[in-house]
């Protein structure tokens, strides 16, 4: 009889410590699923403008979309053309899709200049809108040269400073 | 029968009455010896806490001109203009984050860098005008937050000190209640109501000090348990707790702490284009860098994520930095703290109050509640009480004890007559020590300083009556 009652003392105690252990892990840090950087859930993107530009001929601009390293399906994808310092001569263009993950347009630059291209792509909850700068002509090119060494002084990284070999 | 001769019951009573004599002779002595050191510092502390709690208010009237716009306007300039326009005006200043709030008639507080001195910039955010500024270090509340963790010498070493004092203050609470505990018949004057129709007599002087502070007692260990998270020593003690029952702060929850980098690859930059400094052609076209985001697409970013305001937003620290959103002085529960891609403007970590672990819940609201912000100004005079308790015990404890001191001698309780209890009572205080390092090492210190120098000079031994 005894016997029994330690036996059920026993459950008793390991059933109280199993409750105390999940009342516990409810309490804990909740950090949700993140990467093995401890990033949450988001998008990468590389605005892709060709290295060679023409005026007056189509170029093509795309924007590629990852998650976790995988193409992404993208609900909306836009991009925004203006010349440097007049952003009241903004184009909007909407970008189709071209392959996984891959959206983009084909524009033809009228003339030659310092331009920034915005692209904004949403996916569920996610969103980014990086814009980078491209030159065409002398001018724009020595122009873009100029302003981002300045920029580049201005804003100064440990990893670029000391040695320009520092790669990941 | 014999009569003179006393019972068993009474010779038991009679080692009672002696063991519990001696018990309170021994803990007094340890309530006295700890009061005498630390009341100085304990005043500091309750003094500038006091005055820290109401900073709000305090610095609201002293720096009025400075928080408050003059005149509302119909259009605000946008962060990254403000920013520019005091950065040129200021020249060698950088601004490495900006606070916002939700009330139209305040400036905007930006934090700015120059030659290594952190500068807090008020700008007026319809002209764009600096209403005023100050050097972060030498502000009216700087200046009593340094008195109340440094003791305004500054160093790791006052610091410690206001730790020690802090938790010795803890001991002086627990063998207060002792001392105060009823050793008779309980008496509600005295005990709970204090009898003051003797001014200045030693009963006056024992009863300010003792009723107030039985009072005062849970709230003054509250106090200090809320402070101690921050100090040196049992504060990290209480972190790695925290870390082995994981439920301290999820990484990247606080804003100061360590950051994530920027993923977008910021590859092609300026200094990879070679013609630009060797003596080659230029090239028909280039494609520059991702461009770093503004100031206003970080806010429309908070704004989307419901970052109750007032926030402040850290600019990125290099190429692969992060902009920082965190909310500043909130409300604990309203607590988040976004770290976002400086070119994409993707919300890398997103952490907020819900998602902290339970400790780190405590600590949070423990330290809203230190500060007087937990529930308002109801929170402040809570503080303002305790303080004010803690300075008034300081004081009547300083009477009584000249009401008794005799001249030529501390006036230190003397030991206690049983050597047991003395030794009993010092184990108990060394399991204080034990779980407050700086206090076990400061009791190692006395009991050195007793044994080899106190003891062996007689003047000094008759002075602190040993």
């Amino acid at each position: 009889m005894a016997f029994i009652y330690r036996v059920r003392a026993l459950l008793y105690t390991v059933m109280a410590l199993a409750f105390a252990a999940i009342l516990l892990s409810a309490c804990t840090a909740q950090i949700g699923n993140v990467d093995d950087k401890g990033l949450q859930p988001h998008l990468t993107v590389d605005l892709l403008i060709p290295e060679k530009l023409k005026v007056n001929e189509t170029n093509p601009f795309r924007v590629e979309v990852k998650q976790g390293g995988e193409p992404v399906e993208a609900e909306e994808v836009t991009f925004e053309l203006w010349p440097e310092g007049k952003p009241d001569h903004t184009v909007s263009i909407q970008g189709t899709r071209i392959g996984d993950g891959l959206y983009g347009f084909d524009y033809s630059i009228p003339e030659n200049g310092l331009y920034i291209l915005k692209s904004r792509v949403i996916s569920g909850k996610l969103e980014v809108f990086p814009a980078k700068r491209f030159a065409i002509g002398e001018e724009a090119v020595l122009q873009l040269a100029s302003l981002e060494q300045h920029i580049d002084q201005e804003n100064p990284s440990p990893s670029h400073s000391a040695d320009g070999h520092h790669h990941h | 029968m014999n009569l003179s001769s006393p019972s068993v019951l009474e010779v038991q009573q009679k080692s009672k009455a002696k063991l519990t004599a001696s018990l309170y002779q021994a803990i007094w002595r340890w309530h006295f010896y700890a009061g005498i050191i630390f009341a100085p510092f304990l005043i500091i502390l309750a003094f500038s806490g006091s005055v820290y709690l109401f900073k709000p208010q305090i610095e609201g009237y002293l720096y009025k001109d400075m928080f408050n716009v003059q005149e509302i306007g119909s259009t605000t300039m946008t962060a990254d203009d403000i920013i520019a326009k005091t950065e040129r005006a200021y020249p060698g200043t950088a601004i490495t984050s900006v606070e916002f709030t939700n009330d139209p008639a305040k400036t905007i507080k930006l934090t700015g860098s120059l030659d290594g001195i952190t500068r807090l910039m008020y700008a007026d955010p319809y002209t764009g005008k600096l209403s005023g500024m100050m050097d972060s270090d030498k502000t009216f509340s700087a200046f009593f937050k340094k008195m109340h963790s440094e003791l305004v010498i500054g160093g790791t070493w006052a610091n410690r000190l206001v730790e020690l004092a802090a938790c010795w203050a803890i001991i002086l609470v627990v063998t207060g209640l002792y001392l105060w505990w009823p050793r008779n018949r309980f008496q509600l004057w005295g005990t709970i109501l204090p009898r003051l129709r003797k001014p200045g007599s030693r009963q006056f002087w024992r009863d300010l000090h003792a009723v107030p502070a039985f009072w005062l007692s849970l709230l003054i260990v509250i106090l200090i348990a809320t402070g101690l998270p921050w100090s040196g020593v049992v504060g990290s003690q209480i972190n790695r707790l925290a870390n082995s029952t994981n439920s301290n702060y999820p990484p990247y929850a606080l804003s100061f702490a360590a950051k994530p980098e920027s993923v977008t690859v910021a590859k092609d930059i300026a200094q990879d284009i070679p013609w630009a400094s060797e003596n080659l052609p230029v090239p028909a076209s280039v494609a520059g860098g991702y461009i770093k985001l503004e100031v206003e697409d970080i806010k429309q970013i908070a704004d989307k994520q419901a970052i109750a305001a007032p926030y402040t937003i850290s600019m990125p620290r290099g190429e692969q930095g992060v902009y920082t959103i965190a909310t500043s002085h909130s409300r604990p529960g309203n607590n988040a703290t976004l770290h976002v891609d400086q070119y994409s403007g993707a919300v890398l970590t997103d952490v907020r109050f819900a998602q902290y672990g339970l400790m780190a819940k405590g600590i949070t609201m423990g330290i809203a509640l230190h500060e007087g912000r937990l529930f308002g100004v109801p929170n402040q005079i809570l503080g303002l009480i305790t303080a004010l308790g803690v300075i008034l015990m300081a004081l009547s404890s300083y009477f009584m004890w000249r009401k008794r001191k005799p001249d030529g001698k501390l006036g230190a309780p003397a030991k206690a007559k049983t050597k047991g209890t003395a030794i009993g009572v010092l184990l108990i205080m060394l399991v204080f020590g034990a779980l407050m390092p700086l206090v076990g090492l400061s009791i190692i210190s006395i009991v050195l300083l007793d044994w080899l120098v106190i003891r062996r000079i007689k003047p000094l031994k008759a002075w602190f009556a040993v």
